[in-house]
């Protein structure tokens, strides 16, 4: 199984813990965050020529880079055809830039809440309508 | 009035592309607030906390809901033209009742 499908299921584990608590569901949202993270990673390294090279250029990426690229990619496609590439490009780079700040606030800030409903919108919402097709 | 790399953003042309929005889903969508502010890079942002009502609130609807809202925000409010990041957040009636966070009431 890949990495990000890993992820995704320790994203979940956290989110069924019986008694949810900040530090569980914060977890949840960050490890979804990556999950999407590694998963556009793997689909852009795993069709790379060279098998060898896969791993140096996958430490390659970078989330400031990928968000700017998001931020492009969201604003050529917003009004793309639905069910055409760019709409799938689209919901790619859209929720990307959504999960990434998620996992921001998740991570470090302290000023919010973050509820049960939240965190799974996070994982449902963002990260499996972004599963290849 | 928030200075971004565009110019000043007016509120009220906000607000009003806000309304158009929440009558545009008036079926799906209770209310939506937002706020200025920073993204984790800097960059100026708006966040919008949209209130669903609870029946569209299933995992299963508010994927579409949420893509459908959030696209139409970003159009009415001019969120790129304006030099904003938008940024979305979705809860339910029911979890605002419980919460009670002025944030989002």
């Amino acid at each position: 199984m890949a990495f990000h499908h890993d992820l995704l299921d320790v994203a979940r584990y956290l989110l069924e813990k019986e008694s949810p608590t900040q530090a569980t569901l914060r977890r949840a949202v960050s490890t979804a965050y990556y999950a999407l993270f590694h998963l556009l990673i793997h689909e852009a390294c795993f069709n790379w020529a060279r098998p060898e090279h896969r791993n140096n250029l996958a430490r390659a990426f970078d989330h400031r880079q990928m968000l700017a690229a998001s931020d492009r990619q969201q604003a050529k496609y917003k009004d793309a055809a639905e069910n055409s590439t760019g709409k799938r490009l689209f919901k790619v780079a859209f929720n990307f830039v959504q999960l990434q700040q998620k996992r921001e606030f998740a991570d470090y800030d302290y000023g919010i809440e973050l509820s049960l409903d939240q965190a799974r919108v996070a994982i449902d919402v963002f990260v499996y309508r972004v599963e290849p097709q | 009035m928030p200075l971004t790399p565009t110019g000043f953003v007016h509120p009220q042309e906000i607000k009003s592309a806000v309304q158009r929005v929440e009558t545009r889903f008036a079926q799906q969508v209770d209310h939506i607030n937002f706020s200025f502010g920073e993204d984790w890079t800097g960059a100026p942002s708006i966040f919008f906390r949209v209130v669903v009502h609870d029946e569209a609130s299933q995992i299963d609807r508010l994927g579409e809901l949420a893509e459908q809202v959030s696209i139409s925000l970003m159009n009415e409010a001019k969120t790129d033209e304006n030099g904003l990041r938008a940024y979305f957040d979705f809860r339910s009636v029911a979890e605002q009742a419980k919460l009670q966070e002025p944030a989002w009431a």
